[in-house]
This record gives C-alpha cells, sequence and structure tokens, in this order.
C-alpha cells in the first residue's frame, strides 16, 4: 500500500541479481530536459550523497554549474586508484512523500554507474526489505 | 617518442614495480609507462577559459563573501559575482542558460577530501594487465 507517509520501490533485478533502488527526481541546471522519476540503485560503500554516470552528468548540464575545483574531493576506488572527482551542487526529490533534499551529484572520468550514497541515505529513514524485495522511504 | 627524465629512486621504484606486474619481458617498461600516463590522464580535467576564469575569480573573492556572505549561496559567472542567495533553489535558477559554465556553492561548507567508492563503481584497467 502506498501512502504519503512512504514511499516504496520493489528492487530492481541487473545481472542475476537484485538490488535495492529509490526513485528519485534531480534538480539539474538545464532545465528543458523532462524532469521523471529515475530508479537510482543504493550503494552503502559509496560514501557521497549522489553519483551519476559522465554522461548523464553532462546531459543534465552538471558541468555548466559545479562546485570551485578546490572543493572536488578525490575519490578512492576498492582497488586503491586514486582521481578526481567532478561535484556540482543540486537538490533532489522523492515526489511520492514530499522530500527534498539538498545535496551534490559526483561523477569521475569513465563512470558508467548511477549510484545513491551514504549521505543521501542517512537523511532518510529507510526500510529494505529483503523478503519483500522492496526499498521504503518513510517520513 | 617521448623522451624524459627522473629521479634516480623513483626510476629505480617504477622499474621494480613493472618487472614485478609484467614480467621481465622487453615491452614491460613500455606497458608500465602507458598504464601511469593513462591513469595521471584521468586523475584530473582540463579546463575551459570560462571555467578558469570562475575558478579564478572564486579564489580572489573567497576571503571577502566567507566575512560578508557566511552560509549564503553564491554565483560566479563570466569571471565575477553574479548573485548571493539565501537558497539553493534560488542560486539554481539564477540566470538559466545565459551562461556557459558558473560556479555555485555554499560559502562556508567545508570541502571533503576524499570519498571512498564501494564495489560498484569501478574505472576501466588503466592499462594492459
Amino acid at each position: 500500500m502506498e501512502s504519503h507517509d512512504k514511499a516504496c520501490w520493489p528492487y530492481l533485478k541487473s545481472n542475476d541479481a537484485k538490488h535495492p533502488v529509490m526513485g528519485l527526481l534531480i534538480r539539474a541546471p538545464l532545465k528543458t530536459l523532462p524532469i521523471t522519476e529515475s530508479l537510482f540503485r543504493i550503494d552503502t560503500g559509496y560514501e557521497g550523497f549522489l553519483l551519476l554516470s559522465e554522461e548523464r552528468y553532462r546531459r543534465m548540464g552538471f558541468h555548466l554549474s559545479e562546485l570551485p575545483r578546490r572543493c572536488w574531493p578525490e575519490a578512492e576506488t576498492v582497488t586503491g586508484e586514486v582521481f578526481r572527482l567532478r561535484r556540482a551542487l543540486t537538490i533532489i526529490e522523492i515526489p511520492k512523500i514530499d522530500v527534498k533534499l539538498e545535496g551534490y551529484v559526483d561523477t569521475f572520468q569513465g563512470n558508467l554507474e548511477d549510484l545513491i550514497g551514504l549521505e543521501l541515505i542517512n537523511n532518510l529513514k529507510l526500510i529494505l526489505n529483503g523478503s519483500s524485495e522492496t526499498t521504503c522511504v518513510v517520513r | 617518442m617521448i623522451k624524459g627524465s627522473l629521479p634516480k629512486e623513483i626510476e629505480e621504484r617504477f622499474r621494480r614495480k613493472a618487472m614485478e606486474r609484467y614480467g621481465h619481458s622487453r615491452g614491460a617498461i613500455s606497458k608500465a609507462l602507458e598504464a601511469a600516463i593513462r591513469l595521471w590522464l584521468r586523475y584530473d580535467y582540463g579546463m575551459t577559459d570560462e571555467e578558469e576564469s570562475n575558478n579564478k575569480a572564486f579564489e580572489a573573492l573567497l576571503p571577502e563573501l566567507e566575512k560578508k556572505y557566511r552560509g549564503m549561496y553564491v554565483v560566479i559567472a563570466q569571471g565575477k559575482l553574479i548573485s548571493v542567495h539565501s537558497s539553493l533553489e534560488e542560486a539554481l535558477r539564477v540566470e538559466e542558460g545565459r551562461y556557459q559554465h558558473r560556479i555555485v556553492f555554499k560559502v562556508g561548507e567545508k570541502p571533503v577530501e576524499k570519498v571512498r567508492l564501494g564495489w560498484r563503481a569501478t574505472i576501466r584497467p588503466a592499462g594492459h594487465t
């Protein structure tokens, strides 16, 4: 059941595994794009707010409205590679429960993943229900 | 063909690492060099003239902004301060589409130095393995 106090999404199947996802609206600098809810995988291993693929970051125009370079952090992969992230401020929304959060989007050269990170979910009451394969955010 | 020189200590470490990784074959050093350069090229980004001028303006304006507008959202474009806002929503809306590049930031926000990416976010290998 869906109410204004709770928003749920079924896990997304990819490569024979099921992943918890959430639907977000991202406020992009280019408003000409249609604003529709997109599903993003939740990854507690990523410490940031929201990671976008390089292509999506550009397509949404974040490269036109970024933080100063000195505020772009270094990123470290699990295999120990270190490189620079690009970072831009944004506002994300979960329209189903009328939640709006200020945060930022990251990307890096060669990135193909869109991921929700720890900093975003630390703002939410999140229920990962593995047996029913749903992710819910409670207001 | 690129030629250059390295401090002896770095050269020795580099040769040792290249042999460990690619064996004692003839092409080991070239392979390691290519992988190192690919990594270096990926480490940072090029900068357009407008980005450079906005970032220079940011550095020059920062002390004044820290004094006057702590906690506010600031927009810098065309190498100058464009506007100051109390909300991010307003700052993101400003002069939309008018500039090639702009800087939007919150004055006084401490930058994070390093972010761990986790298992999902991986990058393509930097060279032959």
